[in-house]
């Protein structure tokens, strides 16, 4: 299968502490994989490096078959933990930031979506709670037709009828020949979307395998596996 | 992209500047009132407000500067920024022109108020200026514009360096995840000190100094920012 992502023996340290030790994974095209793991396993060090937030002490990595870049960032949709928008701006100014950087954004269904949401695209981004900030967002990096999408934690922090708005908006808007790479620790929420689970600890990988085939071998779901591997 | 960048940095320091210029502009047109309605007490303590906004123009657009430099690296904004498909040194390069087009206009615009004060208190001061252009010859024309072309260089490559030498020091800083802001200071000083040392080695003239400065400088903040940015 076509991969979208590569990376071997990557390796991140932050001085002596170790954030990602050795990492080796070939993520293929069209798969919606949860990225899991306890906080302070590496999940976000990992996406960080994807995106070029962070750079990798050792290893190599690269997607659609570019070191990353600014050719990887013209195809990677990117949805971090925290709120990155800029709050002197209202909402149609951020949708004109998006469409002027990034050919990929579709503004109409930015549009339709904020429509949705009634969110009015002469509201400004600083009168607004942190949840409708996080929705704005979303909507932003979920409106661009991307080949991967990197959600960190994007259902961390969000009341339940939240998480349900962002995982339609996530399966609704991706498209077909992509694929979404969603941190998270919150397993049962997602774990009915996922086609594949990476499994990571401490920084190294346990396990990354489909959901079927992990429920087949394992003999449980992957929100019990995950309760056994990771139990304090 | 650097079109599109230059114009997020000029309407992000033009929105924190605008009150000051309009400031400027208001305690010139104020004294001109004052003195017409014959109030000099009153129109001293407004020129009095006028020096001390002209303070403030040229001590704020250093700190807005910086501060945009700051927050759109290294707070959650970086977020958005790294992961934009641009060049790293497009990024420097946008902030860098626009803040020295801020840095023009606010020496622009107070040279253009104090001058307003100044006709404004004696009319005769243009009647005054008696410029015997029948006089000038070629050569005299030529040493004027070289005149004003190196005055224009040597403030431009004076501001860029100052601005290159705040860039450098506070991505120093960055590399320092605990004390960014005592590591930031500490580079400052220590450039600032390599400067003045390169410049007595080198025994160039000011031109040719401030410019290799300056390159070194954006040299520094590019290599830092490409090659070992770490948004924590």
């Amino acid at each position: 299968m076509d991969s979208i992502l590569q990376c071997q023996n990557l390796t991140k340290h932050y001085g002596s502490t170790c954030g990602l030790n050795d990492l080796t994974l070939d993520i293929p095209r069209g798969r919606i994989i949860g990225l899991l793991g306890p906080n302070g396993s590496g999940k976000t060090t990992f996406i960080k490096l994807c995106t070029g937030l962070l750079v990798p002490t050792s290893g190599t990595l690269t997607i659609g078959g570019h070191p990353i870049g600014t050719e990887t960032k013209k195809i990677v949709s990117y949805l971090p933990e925290h709120t990155y928008i800029n709050n002197w701006m209202r909402v149609k100014e951020m949708l004109e930031f998006f469409s002027d950087f990034y050919k990929d954004f579709n503004v109409d269904k930015a549009r339709d979506m904020l429509q949705n949401l009634q969110i009015g695209l002469d509201d400004k981004l600083k009168n607004m709670s942190k949840g409708t900030k996080e929705k704005v967002q979303l909507i932003l990096v979920m409106s661009r037709e991307a080949d991967l999408y990197l959600l960190d934690e994007p259902i961390g922090g969000v009341d339940p009828a939240a998480r349900d708005y962002i995982i339609k908006t996530i399966l609704t808007n991706y498209q077909e020949k992509a694929s979404i790479i969603l941190s998270t620790h919150l397993i049962s929420e997602i774990e009915s979307i996922l086609d594949e689970a990476i499994l990571i600890k401490q920084g190294n990988l346990i396990l990354h395998d489909s959901v079927d085939e992990i429920r087949e071998k394992k003999g449980v779901s992957l929100d019990a596996l995950f309760r056994e591997e990771f139990k304090c | 992209m650097l079109i599109h960048l230059f114009k997020y940095e000029i309407k992000s320091i033009f929105r924190q500047l605008l009150p000051f210029y309009a400031a400027l502009i208001l305690f010139a047109l104020l004294e001109k009132v004052f003195y017409m309605l014959q109030m000099p007490t009153i129109m001293s303590f407004t020129a009095l407000f006028h020096i001390l906004i002209i303070a403030a123009v040229m001590v704020f657009t250093l700190v807005v500067i910086t501060r945009r430099f700051y927050s759109n690296f290294f707070s959650n904004e970086g977020y958005l920024t790294f992961t934009l498909p641009v060049k790293t040194w497009e990024l420097i390069t946008s902030k860098l022109i626009a803040a020295l087009l801020f840095a023009f206009t606010g020496m622009l615009l107070t040279f253009a108020t104090v001058f307003f004060l100044f006709v404004t208190i004696n009319p005769d001061i243009l009647s005054g200026i008696q410029f015997p252009f029948s006089t000038i010859t070629p050569d005299d024309m030529l040493n004027l514009t070289t005149h004003f072309a190196a005055f224009i260089y040597g403030t431009l490559m004076y501001d860029a360096t100052a601005i290159l030498i705040i860039y450098a020091s506070v991505s120093i800083g960055h590399l320092s995840r605990e004390h960014s802001i005592f590591c930031a200071f500490a580079a400052f000083f220590g450039l600032f000190i390599f400067g003045q040392i390169f410049s007595f080695v080198l025994g160039a003239n000011y031109y040719v100094t401030s410019l290799l400065l300056c390159g070194i400088f954006f040299i520094i903040t590019n290599y830092i920012l490409s090659h070992r940015l770490n948004l924590a």
